[in-house]
């Protein structure tokens, strides 16, 4: 249960743009073990879709993943994957699962094809038995009257089960991998809870890790084992669910908290939101990338980088404030 | 695709067949309506058809009485809308006297069409390809080398290239003939066609390519990635045809604007096509052949669109199921 399937390590990725190069992702390192769910969160723009997409190798240009970055599958690096190995690790050994159905579906390709071609790609067997594994596949994922869908095109269904499909494709060939990049974001809270039971399930079946991406805490909660918050590029917190949840130790990880709104709370309450905007990853701020928004900021968050601290096994933050007693008698320490 | 043509009137139904009638049902009362519309400018138009000085006034009235001139428009309409039904669309006043102008457009026309054909052939594949060398190699010298053959073939007039073409591949190379000509048609159509397919060409290239730059940039093309798929496969099963359906758009006037035939390509080639007797049935006032002539081009453009919308419905998933509701 604890072997490691994938290790993610020193993860660096760049967009050239005209206003200059975009540090999207600015060695972002973690591991997932096999059977596990690691859930990404953080606000838009912080870097886990591309991420996500890295290990894929999804990134195009003007993306660019930079040399000396690590994607271990099974203990071989993805980034150096020749295009055949990519091919067959793509779709069978990792899928993924994107936000906006209705937008990643070929709107003029029905949705068997879409499935059946997956099928087709990675297993040698007919058209006719691989349609058979589709329907199956569409009964799985909770579609009614899967031959009559299979026939369909994605226009034709209704958002949660354009989600389904794309689930459908995903478990097509059985994935050690599922990458699903904010699944429920395009859907309403009602579905949202069904393609989360629904993609736990499957996971179970299928014996599948997954990587969920999200910006939802709530979403989290429901499904995952462990935790890593994003925050300009890099993680700034990991741990269990439980560790994130109730011991957070970073302040933008406990400022997320505080945002969530309860359903215990007095209404007519203003809601909560994190002050300032996300740094700006052509320049990125020295020192934390969390210290222009950080409402405990010290004179050094602005100019050193926090080292990561271990709290408990498996649970670390990268905040100064954890390192009160390890810093020089003589740093300028507090708020001018 | 003819044969996509067939198979989707045959899969569409009844509610595809109803569609179709629906649309040359409201096509026929259109072209009545260009018909009429074409009659009260003949009307307007300056001189008549018998502006010959050595005609006297009685003579004159003569000739109007014998072809229906004398009548109220509305009659002369009236007339004019039977014998088309009877596939008869009257004489020749002036460019060939009393000549059925059926007989004079068949002679033509399909020589006009032949051509057009040919160059919305040539160029609409050739643009294509250039097209998409141009997207998928993107940002290289292929792209900018399209783009500069793009740019020519828009701004450059198709009378400049006949006469370049013909210069160089037919009077100095020798390769084809420089004039066109009724034993050879296959050969001395090689010149005119290519000249007029520059600007299709250029086009359709253009298009193509901003096209298939979008849908290579879309999400669906990186699911598709995602499954492990790449190269042809992909290119093929995924993008080409979601590139297609715009592309169709462009195309459609193209297609009637090069079947009815250009004037000046014809002038050099001295090609007998429909485009220069057009011309010169306006200048001698020759009622008839213009009304013909008019209402073919118009006859032709709404069979073309009436065509490419239902090529949409078989291309499109999402506009077939609009149609069947509607």
């Amino acid at each position: 249960m604890s072997k490691e399937l994938l290790k993610v390590e020193n993860l660096k990725v760049t967009y050239n743009t005209y206003a200059g190069q975009v540090q999207a992702v600015r060695g972002v390192s973690f591991s997932l073990d096999k059977g596990e769910t690691l859930a990404l969160v953080g606000e838009s723009g912080c870097g886990k879709s591309v991420t996500a997409r890295s290990i894929m190798q999804l990134v195009h240009e003007p993306g660019k993943i930079v040399e000396g970055s690590k994607i271990l599958f099974e203990g071989k690096n993805v980034a150096e994957y020749d295009q055949k190995e990519l091919a067959a690790f793509r779709g069978k050994d990792a899928a993924i699962i994107f936000q906006d159905a209705m937008a990643s579906l070929n709107p003029t390709m029905t949705v068997g094809k879409q499935i059946v071609e997956n099928i087709l790609h990675h297993n040698k067997v007919s058209k006719k038995e691989a349609k058979a594994r589709a329907i199956d596949l569409l009964n799985k994922v909770g579609i009614n009257n899967p031959e009559q869908r299979f026939k369909q095109y994605p226009h034709e269904l209704s958002g949660g089960m354009r989600q389904r499909v794309m689930i459908a494709i995903a478990f097509a060939n059985d994935p050690k991998l599922l990458i699903a990049d904010e699944p429920t974001t395009a859907l309403d809270v009602t579905i949202q809870d069904q393609i989360i039971e629904l993609i736990r399930k499957l996971k179970d079946e299928h014996d599948a890790s997954i990587i969920l991406i999200t910006h939802d805490l709530g979403v989290v909660a429901g499904i995952a084992d462990r935790v890593a918050v994003m925050y300009g590029g890099v993680i700034v917190e990991s741990g269990s669910a439980s560790d994130i949840f109730y011991h957070a130790k970073h302040p933008y990880t406990k400022a997320l908290h505080d945002a969530v709104p309860r359903v215990d709370e007095v209404s007519g309450k203003e809601l909560v939101s994190i002050a300032g905007a996300p740094p700006d990853l052509i320049n990125p701020p020295a020192g934390c990338p969390f210290n222009t928004r950080c409402k405990y900021c010290m004179n050094i968050c602005k100019k050193e980088v926090p080292p990561t601290m271990q709290f408990g096994e498996g649970h670390e933050a990268a905040c100064f404030l954890h390192v009160l007693d390890k810093l020089p008698k003589d740093a300028e320490f507090l708020n001018d | 695709m003819i044969h996509y043509f067939f198979l989707a009137l045959l899969s569409f139904g009844v509610a595809m067949k109803k569609y179709v009638l629906k649309r040359v049902i409201t096509a026929i009362f259109t072209l009545l309506a260009i018909t009429l519309i074409l009659f009260i400018l003949m009307q307007l138009m300056p001189g008549s058809p018998f502006n010959d000085e050595k005609l006297n006034e009685s003579q004159r009235a003569a000739l109007y009485a014998k072809y229906g001139l004398d009548k109220p428009i509305v009659i002369q309409f009236f007339h004019y809308v039977i014998n088309m039904f009877k596939g008869d669309l009257g004489v020749s006043y002036k460019i060939s006297k009393n000549t059925p102008i059926t007989q004079l457009i068949a002679s033509r026309l399909p020589i006009s069409i032949g051509v057009g054909f040919a160059a919305v052939s040539i160029g609409a594949l050739i643009g294509l390809l250039l097209g998409l060398l141009a997207a998928f190699k993107r940002d290289t010298v292929w792209d900018t080398l399209a783009t500069v053959i793009s740019v020519i073939g828009v701004s450059v007039p198709s009378y400049v290239f006949a006469l370049a073409l013909s210069y160089q591949f037919g009077f100095k190379l020798d390769w084809f003939p420089m004039l066109f000509s009724a034993k050879d048609v296959l050969g001395s159509s090689v010149l005119p066609s290519v000249s007029l397919s520059m600007f299709t060409m250029a086009s359709i290239a253009r298009f193509t390519r901003a096209e298939m730059i979008e849908v290579l940039g879309s999400d669906y093309m990186l699911l598709a990635e995602s499954k492990g798929l790449s190269g042809n496969k992909i290119v093929f099963a995924h993008a080409l045809r979601n590139a297609l359906i715009p592309i169709i758009t462009v195309l459609a006037p193209l297609v009637v604007d090069l079947m009815t035939g250009s004037l000046v390509v014809e002038k050099i080639f001295s090609i007998p096509g429909v485009g220069s007797l057009l011309v010169n049935a306006i200048q001698s006032n020759d009622y008839n052949v213009v009304i013909a002539l008019s209402f073919i081009y118009s006859a032709m453009y709404i069979g073309i669109m009436l065509v490419v919308d239902i090529l949409y419905g078989v291309i499109d998933p999402r506009i077939r199921v609009a149609k069947e509701g509607d």
